[in-house]
């Protein structure tokens, strides 16, 4: 598993300044525009295109092929992406913490210490869902072909509160939209779990 | 031990079956007395691959391999690693999509020969690269089977690679293995019956394996101990023998 890991680290490097590079282009952005919750949204997404890239990497040099002819079972091959997965969104999160406590410092009037937390949390749990579906999607059908589904899976949250505003669903009450905010990540683990478990039944009927 | 076969025969998806990466539907197979499945990855750690490309990322550089590839093999060992990165001179810094398609086939060769390995499979190593790597390449894998506990197998169009380096060959057709043969054995047993038609009706249909027509008369692959006196019959080479057993299986 660490020499997985390690790959995936070393085949980003390049990468490493390019990001570096856009989370501050999106600290400033989001300040300058006097929006910081925004800051979050994209940091989020930013990181978790990580493994995907690292998968069309893999997909492009048929490294799976390969990795599976090491001593290295399906198991840890694919565990080693969710591993990936979740180290990348714990930086992310570690990176929202400090972006939104210091918008509470600037803006005092636009965030409090307790939406600091919140927005953190929620997003980080989004990322996990966003992460639980793409995996088994993209073991599934490729990267190339699971393109333009991870477009959709990533604005499907604003398409299901517009049908749902327009079908004039109630709001949750403010206490439950806290509540699942906080508890997202905690609450995203059993589904992380599951995608990891879909995602190994679909490459052990797979052929490389 | 070369395995030889015309495209579409089976030679990858037959090393794919033993390296477990596609499902078998029956039979069995065992690498060093074992069940390639239920030892897999005990088999794996003695056995180094080379497929027909590398499947490093390319924006791995080599000097990276070393730190991925001793947390993955037990046996990994540096020093030989770098032994071979000297032999090949590969720049150790430079990614792999700047390098050559023979300095990429030269790193995975690297890789499988650095974790004392005492298999090696080859589907198809040598194709695509020019002649001067090739020879540099296959000295290394002759170097390799010196040690009587190592072996290779090897599969290749490229027939020439396999006279060079393989002391059995292994011909497959349609997925059936036609023959299965020491090579020199081959090169003893067989060879080519240049005639007549009268002439080859003097030669039993059993030592008969293979005939084409041409405007000079017959040639035909021969079981040579079974072929009259005052016929000549000149050396068959691997790629003849091949060639002459697919037409007939055609036939």
């Amino acid at each position: 598993m660490i020499g997985l890991l390690l790959k995936d680290l070393f085949s980003m490097r390049k990468q490493v300044a390019v990001m570096g590079g856009l989370v501050v282009f999106y600290i400033l952005f989001g300040f300058i525009l006097k929006q910081p919750a925004m800051v979050s949204g994209m940091m989020v997404a930013l990181f978790i295109g990580i493994p995907l890239g690292l998968m069309s990497y893999d997909e492009t040099s048929k490294w799976d092929r390969y990795a599976l002819s090491m001593p290295i079972s399906k198991k840890v091959l694919i565990g080693s992406k969710y591993v990936i997965s979740l180290i990348f969104l714990t930086v992310s999160l570690l990176v929202m913490f400090a972006v939104n406590f210091l918008s509470v410092a600037i803006f005092p009037d636009k965030m409090t210490p307790e939406d600091a937390c919140m927005l953190s949390l929620a997003v980080m749990g989004a990322g996990m869902l966003y992460t639980s579906i793409m995996l088994p999607v993209i073991y599934q059908f490729g990267i190339e072909r699971s393109r333009f589904l991870m477009i959709v899976v990533f604005a499907a949250p604003l398409i299901l509160y517009f049908i749902l505003s327009k079908a004039g669903v109630d709001r949750p009450s403010l206490y439950t939209l806290k509540t699942l905010a906080y508890f997202a990540p905690v609450m995203m683990i059993p589904v992380f779990l599951l995608s990891a478990c879909l995602s190994l039944f679909i490459a052990s009927r797979k052929e490389y | 031990m070369g395995f030889i076969g015309e495209n579409g025969a089976g030679k990858s998806t037959t090393i794919k079956l033993i390296l477990d990466l596609i499902k078998r539907n029956s039979g069995d197979i065992k690498i060093f007395g074992k069940d390639n499945i239920s030892h897999g990855i005990n088999i794996k750690e003695d056995v180094g691959i080379v497929f027909d490309e590398s499947n490093f990322p390319e924006t791995l550089r080599s000097c990276d391999v070393p730190h991925i590839m001793r947390h993955i093999y037990a046996n990994w060992d540096d020093a030989v690693f770098a032994k071979y990165m000297r032999k090949f001179e590969l720049p150790s810094k430079k990614p792999f999509a700047k390098y050559s398609r023979g300095m990429k086939m030269k790193l995975v060769i690297a890789v499988a020969l650095s974790h004392h390995a005492k298999l090696l499979i080859l589907d198809e190593a040598t194709s695509g690269l020019d002649p001067i790597v090739r020879d540099e390449i296959l000295d290394v894998f002759l170097d390799f089977i010196q040690d009587e506990e190592h072996s290779i197998f090897i599969s290749s169009h490229i027939i020439s690679d396999l006279e060079k380096i393989a002391d059995y060959i292994t011909f497959i057709h349609k997925g059936q293995i036609l023959f299965s043969e020491s090579k020199d054995d081959l090169l003893d047993k067989y060879g080519i019956l240049k005639c007549s038609a009268e002439d080859l009706e003097s030669v039993s249909p059993a030592a008969v394996l293979g005939s084409r027509r041409s405007q000079f008369g017959i040639e035909a692959l021969v079981t040579r101990s079974q072929v009259p006196d005052g016929l000549v019959v000149d050396p068959a080479s691997i790629e003849e023998i091949m060639l002459f057993r697919v037409k007939e299986a055609h036939v």
